[in-house]
């Protein structure tokens, strides 16, 4: 939040320096009468918003409602405290699922979300084929629902079932926890909608020996402080979201030891140690739960036109706001702008999915593209590119978080905290990095790049948070 | 078809900029596949998957290129294309810094940007402008709303908003305003002097102000509030907020409130609220039966013992013969046009208009009548989707032109406003309509609202208008009167 | 990097400026050859064959009474660099500067504080500031701080005696505004501004004429032109702003703490200044001995924000 100017009401006291909006002529004026001028690049909001716009900017609770919210979702403090099967930590039961994004029914689902829940129903044992699985999810016999419903969140299909294992966080501040899926690594990996033998295989590994030895590691140590971590990560080229190298480095530094310790046999711990070590994408699923957190703290503020969550199924971009409860606003995924692996192309890309997008919810990953140069090159840009996308984040987020700085814009906090007035008045919309899954179940990943929240979310919302202001006069 | 498969040992790139590299490739007209990748699991996989055999011993410290292209010509600019590619992949953009530039998109940035800023000037289209104002306020500027066509509910939420925070909200449809010096909007060069005004009529204020330094006296501060804000829904909340700010300021012996009639609990409440300030306020209420602008200004020029003002006038250098008829009035000022029809009505009768004196007198939507009319082409009616006049000048040239082949019309009236913000030359653009009019043409009255110290030079605009058979005044309510005396008959 | 004016061929660069009204008269005199006292990176100062001391500054750098200002921030760096002879002009309503010519488009008017309070008021005020002051390093010596009490006590009473003691303090101390001028600069304006008889713009009192006349010769030219702004009522907005809340008994300590930084000693010689002329303006004010703006004395204080040392912080 901007602090009050302290130079507010000298007006008649100091030599005018004016900001200026609207007709240049009216700052040329200015600037040929020796006035000091900065003038604002204003374009019209989001086509259909300006009434809805008045009316929640006249909210005279929307200011101290966006602080309270604010202040809540930068003091929460992640710490990884146990890790357990999705039946223990969801309280799932056989035949019921967990996916990414908004609600979604098997017959809206796209390609992977229909391939990993494929891959799930196997990995379960409730089909002994694709096929027979496919018939399973069809005749609805499977319970499906958002991971976002239940204090989860998944990366890409963000399938659960109960057999998975999940990182447990909790939110020492706030008393509140979230769990999120352990990482399978990159290329053909259930998350993706594959659900070959190969994945299948690697997440029996994962129940059977990773969690275990996880589990053990984290509960014969302290609480791991992710907000930390992600602190750090920040400073070594790590994005958080497309870029999560050092963070799982850290990460497994701190693991380490207690694997060794754990008495386990010494193949399976090598084998743990080199599946995290080799897979730079592992502390994703940690930053995205401690992300949960933050910004469930900041939920259900009357008057608070913060966005809470953004998610997608592979068909709807959703987002959730702080004055509006559990509410969705929904509009058509796109297809993100990226580079492909191999020979695929945007042909076979799959429109946006997952819950990754909680990062930059949270502030980091596209927010923080200027802390990653290492890849602004997924949408072909150059440093400067990544530079002014963290700046344009700036101009739709209400705080700057003090935990979480970018070095080379002298250690200024990430942009946090989406407004949906800033994102209606600007219609600057949301920078998401993101990897990209083949459209046809069973693909796999085929890229990854940058992507943008469909613009009718937030008219949506803008207009649900209207409904919601008393009148103005 | 052609294909190539090369292993370059030990030749480590990141795998984003590979990604980058390998789309440069294919984007290649015939090359219908392209791999460029570090020989990891996952990419020997996508090899095979395009039909490559795996090369010995790839590691994945090893850069694998695979090719499949049309023919070997295609192939040969493939590679071209791809050694150009993993050379730009190690280096280029501008580094930090060259992205600052980036302007601000909301004035909240803005504030952040420019340390000291104190005020935000909106001129934004007015269904837009309650949204930047409100952010103005919330980055702790004072602000000046420029736009018309905001909403009244809207203009007392900002006041409200503004008023918690000890700042001032000059507008909506506030065209002038002046603050240490420095106009804001439509603002004339004046020099400083003893009197504060607080005005809800933007062109009223600039009559004042030229008037005053044309008597040789000043202005300390001129603060806009704002047509609508003495009106019983607004209930003078920047008035008052105005009224303690000039009278705080000390710099100002005396503050005078230029508005239009306000309602009478209103004007009770500016009353009381003067009467308990220590500097004198002089309330110029203009209306039938009371002061006009020169009036009000001899008056505040006697309050602090400066002789009065004298109207200027500019004879034209070839006089028409006048005659009798009707009299039609063309305003760019809207108080202006409302001073020059309380005074024409007074003697004239009925008046038509698009701001009518009574509701019975109002012009139909063609802006048309048989008898005396005045039009004010600053009316939001007439300024949505298009610039004021004062600055698009085109709409009134055409009706001036109109009238001046009227045979019915016996004497037109314009005002001419100049200052900042205005126009860079408005004279010129009336005299060649003025001059391009008949030997028949209707005598031509205009008053002219500016001074010396003005970008556009108040003497210069006057001798363009008097050169093309105009007769300039510097008090439009003595081009008023002398418009009447001419359709009266009573003036040779 | 090419740094400005290294290598950059001079091109003529025309910006607007907003000049003091006080500077009216000499800008607008024909253009002549004006000499360079000093360059820095947030102002230059010049003087006009007449002497007349005229100040080019940054939008954001302490406005002097004498000052045109700029749209540039310091750190846009708009002035040439010290290195070199510049060619300096003033008159025809502009400055010339090397390439850079500032058209005066607008005269701003010095600041006056609002007018001071009740007698109740005005002893809050000052025995804020006189507690606020005593840990803050100043420049000035003890033999200063005794001249400057003296000349607060006896302004009224003993002009011989007060105007003996003001000279003794014209020049004293090292830079381009010594410590002693400051004070008298803090001095003359806060006895004149907070004189509780309102007689709003007069000419300079005797004292006051009396010290810019004497002024030139004996300190640097800018010094002396201060000292003449100040006995004519004027001076930087942070001086004012502490005079105006010196006499209404409010914010005293806030803007004591803008004024400290202005300069490196000065923000402090200038509320020193203050303090004496406060208690001059007070008739019947005249400090007693254990009152007047003694220091510690050693000078090693750091000046802390809330007025209280960080050593008694701690305490």
């Amino acid at each position: 939040m901007s602090a009050p100017n302290p130079n507010g009401g000298s007006l008649l006291t100091r030599d005018p320096s004016v900001v200026t909006v609207g007709a240049e002529l009216l700052a040329d004026a200015l600037a040929a009468q020796a006035v000091p001028v900065t003038a604002v690049d204003w374009r019209p909001p989001l086509p259909g918003t300006a009434d809805a716009l008045a009316t929640v900017l006249a909210d005279a609770r929307r200011e101290a409602a966006n602080r309270v919210a604010i202040e809540r979702v930068l003091a929460s403090t992640p710490h990884l405290v146990d890790v357990k099967p999705a039946s223990e930590a969801l309280g799932l039961r056989a035949g019921q699922f967990r996916h990414a994004g908004p609600p979604i029914d098997w017959a809206r689902a796209s390609g992977p979300m229909k391939g990993a829940l494929i891959g799930a129903v196997l990995f379960e044992g409730l089909a002994n084929s694709p096929e027979a699985a496919e018939k399973f999810l069809a005749e609805g016999h499977a319970e499906l629902d958002s991971c976002h419903h239940h204090h989860a969140v998944g990366p890409m299909a963000g399938v659960v079932s109960p057999s998975m294992w999940m990182f447990e966080l909790e939110d020492t501040t706030h008393g509140t926890r979230a769990w999120c899926s352990l990482n399978e690594g990159l290329g053909k990996v259930l998350r993706y909608g594959a659900y070959g033998p190969e994945v299948i295989d690697r997440l029996r590994w994962m129940s059977a020996v990773l969690g275990p030895l996880l589990r053990t590691a984290v509960r014969a140590g302290e609480a791991i402080d992710i907000r930390a971590i992600i602190a750090q990560m920040l400073q070594m080229g790590d994005e958080g979201h497309n870029r999560n190298r050092a963070g799982t480095l850290m990460l497994l530094r701190e693991l380490l030891p207690n694997m060794i310790d754990s008495g386990a046999p010494t193949s399976d711990i090598a084998e743990a140690a080199r599946f995290v070590g080799g897979n730079d994408h592992f502390f994703l699923n940690l930053d995205m739960p401690a992300c949960k957190l933050a910004m469930d703290a900041g939920r259900d503020v009357p008057g608070s036109s913060l966005v809470v969550a953004m998610a997608r199924n592979g068909t709807d971009f959703g987002i959730q706001v702080s004055g509006t409860g559990d509410r969705w606003y929904t509009g058509p995924a796109e297809v993100p702008d990226g580079l492909y692996l191999g020979a695929y192309g945007p042909d076979d890309a799959n429109p946006d999915i997952g819950d990754s997008a909680i990062t930059e919810t949270a502030g980091i990953g596209g927010f923080a593209m200027a802390a990653a140069p290492a890849i602004v090159r997924f949408i072909g840009g150059e440093v400067d590119d990544a530079l002014a996308a963290t700046r344009r984040m700036y101009e739709i987020t209400l705080a700057e978080n003090p935990a979480y700085q970018i070095p080379v814009l002298d250690f200024r906090g990430t942009p946090t905290g989406i407004d949906v007035t800033k994102v209606a008045r600007t219609g600057i919309l949301p920078q998401i990095n993101t990897g990209i899954a083949g459209k046809v179940a069973g693909t796999g990943q085929v890229g990854a790049g940058l992507v943008t929240p469909p613009a009718d979310c937030f008219v949506a919302a803008i207009r649900a948070l209207a409904e919601a202001a008393p009148p103005l006069g | 078809m052609s294909s190539a498969l090369e292993l370059r040992r030990g030749t480590y790139r990141d795998s984003v900029s590979l990604m980058q590299v390998s789309r440069s490739v294919a984007a290649v007209d015939g090359v219908t596949k392209a791999l460029v990748a570090m020989a990891t699991e996952l990419n020997v996989g996508l090899l095979a998957g395009m039909g490559f055999e795996t090369p010995d011993g790839a590691g994945p410290n090893d850069l694998i290129v695979a090719i499949r292209a049309d023919d070997e010509d295609t192939l040969r600019r493939a590679r071209e294309v791809l050694e150009e590619a993993l050379v730009l992949s190690t280096g280029g953009g501008t580094g930090i810094g060259s992205a600052a530039g980036v302007p601000p998109r909301t004035i909240r940035t803005a504030a952040n940007a420019t340390p000291g800023a104190s005020l935000a000037l909106v001129s934004v289209p007015g269904p837009h402008a309650f949204a930047e104002a409100m952010d103005a306020l919330e980055a702790g500027l004072d602000v000046l709303i420029f736009s018309d066509n905001v909403p009244v509910e809207q203009e007392i939420r900002l006041k409200d908003a503004g008023r918690e925070r000890g700042l001032l909200v000059m507008g909506p449809d506030c065209g002038t305003a002046m603050v240490g010096g420095v106009g804001l909007g439509f603002a004339n060069s004046v020099r400083p002097g003893p009197i504060g005004l607080v005005a809800a009529s933007g062109t009223g204020s600039q009559e004042l102000m030229c008037l005053l330094h044309a008597a040789g006296s000043g202005v300390s501060h001129c603060l806009g509030v704002g047509g609508r804000d003495l009106s019983e829904a607004v209930g003078a909340r920047s008035t008052l907020q105005a009224l303690a700010m000039l009278d705080a300021d000390p710099a100002t012996e005396l503050i005078v409130v230029v508005s239009k009639p306000p309602a009478d609990s209103v004007a009770a409440e500016v009353e009381r609220y003067a009467a308990t300030l220590s500097t004198p306020v002089q309330l110029a209420f203009l209306g039938q039966g009371r002061d006009d602008l020169t009036a009000a200004a001899t008056k505040a020029l006697a309050a602090i013992g400066h002789p009065g003002v004298q109207d200027r006038v500019w004879r034209p250098d070839a006089a028409r013969a006048t005659r009798t008829g009707a009299l039609r009035g063309l305003f760019c000022g809207g108080t202006l046009c409302d001073e020059a029809m309380i005074i024409a009505a007074d003697r004239l009768g009925p008046i038509a208009s698009n701001i009518p004196l009574r509701a019975d007198w109002a012009l139909p939507a063609d802006l048309r009548a048989a008898g005396h009319l005045m039009i004010d082409f600053g009316d939001d009616g007439l300024t949505a989707g298009r610039p004021h006049p004062m600055i698009d000048p085109s709409l009134r040239l055409e009706r001036l032109a109109e009238e001046l082949a009227d045979p019915a019309c016996a004497v037109l009236l314009l005002d001419v406003v100049l200052g900042h913000g205005a126009h860079a030359d408005p004279a010129a653009d009336l005299a060649e309509v003025l001059r391009a009019a008949g030997p028949n043409a209707p005598t031509v009255l205009i008053s002219l609202c500016g001074t010396d110290l003005d970008p556009q030079d108040l003497e210069s605009q006057a001798r363009t208008l008097t050169a093309a058979g105009a007769e300039v005044h510097l008090s439009n309510a003595e081009a008023a009167r002398r418009a009447v005396a001419i359709v009266e008959g009573l003036d040779a | 990097m090419v740094g400005p004016g290294e290598h950059d061929e001079p091109v003529a660069k025309s910006v607007p400026g907003s000049a003091s009204v006080r500077l009216r008269a000499v800008l607008e005199r024909p253009s002549r050859p004006a000499r360079v006292l000093g360059v820095f990176p947030a102002a230059i100062y010049l003087a006009d064959p007449d002497g007349t001391v005229l100040t080019l500054c940054t939008h954001d750098a302490v406005r002097l009474p004498n000052a045109v200002v700029l749209t540039a921030r310091t750190a846009a760096s708009p002035f040439p660099g010290p290195a070199g002879r510049i060619d300096a002009r003033i008159g025809d309503g502009r400055v010339g500067l090397g390439a850079l010519e500032v058209t005066a488009v607008r005269w701003w008017t010095p600041p006056r504080p609002p007018a001071p309070g009740d007698a109740d008021a005005r002893r809050a005020g000052r025995a804020a500031l006189r507690g606020a002051l005593a840990p803050v390093r100043t420049g000035l010596s003890g033999q200063a701080r005794a001249d400057l009490a003296e000349l607060g006590r006896y302004a009224a009473t003993d002009p011989e005696r007060a105007g003996a003691a003001a000279l003794r303090l014209i020049g004293l101390g090292p830079g381009l505004t010594p410590s002693g001028d400051d004070a008298l600069c803090g001095f003359l304006l806060a006895r004149r501004l907070l004189d509780p008889e309102p007689g709003g713009d007069r000419p300079p009192d005797t004292l006051g004429a009396r010290i810019a006349a004497h002024a030139p010769g004996r300190t640097t030219d800018l010094s002396a032109a201060l000292l003449g702004h100040a006995a004519g009522g004027d001076g930087c907005a942070q001086l004012v702003d502490l005079i105006g809340a010196v006499g209404r008994g409010t914010d005293v300590l806030p803007r004591l703490r803008h004024l400290l930084a202005v300069g490196h000693t000065s923000g402090a010689d200038l509320a020193h200044g203050v303090l004496a002329g406060a208690e001059a303006a007070d008739a019947g004010a005249v400090p007693t001995v254990a009152e007047a703006p003694y220091g510690p004395g050693d000078g090693t204080e750091l000046p802390y924000p809330e007025g209280r040392s960080a050593r008694e912080q701690r305490a």
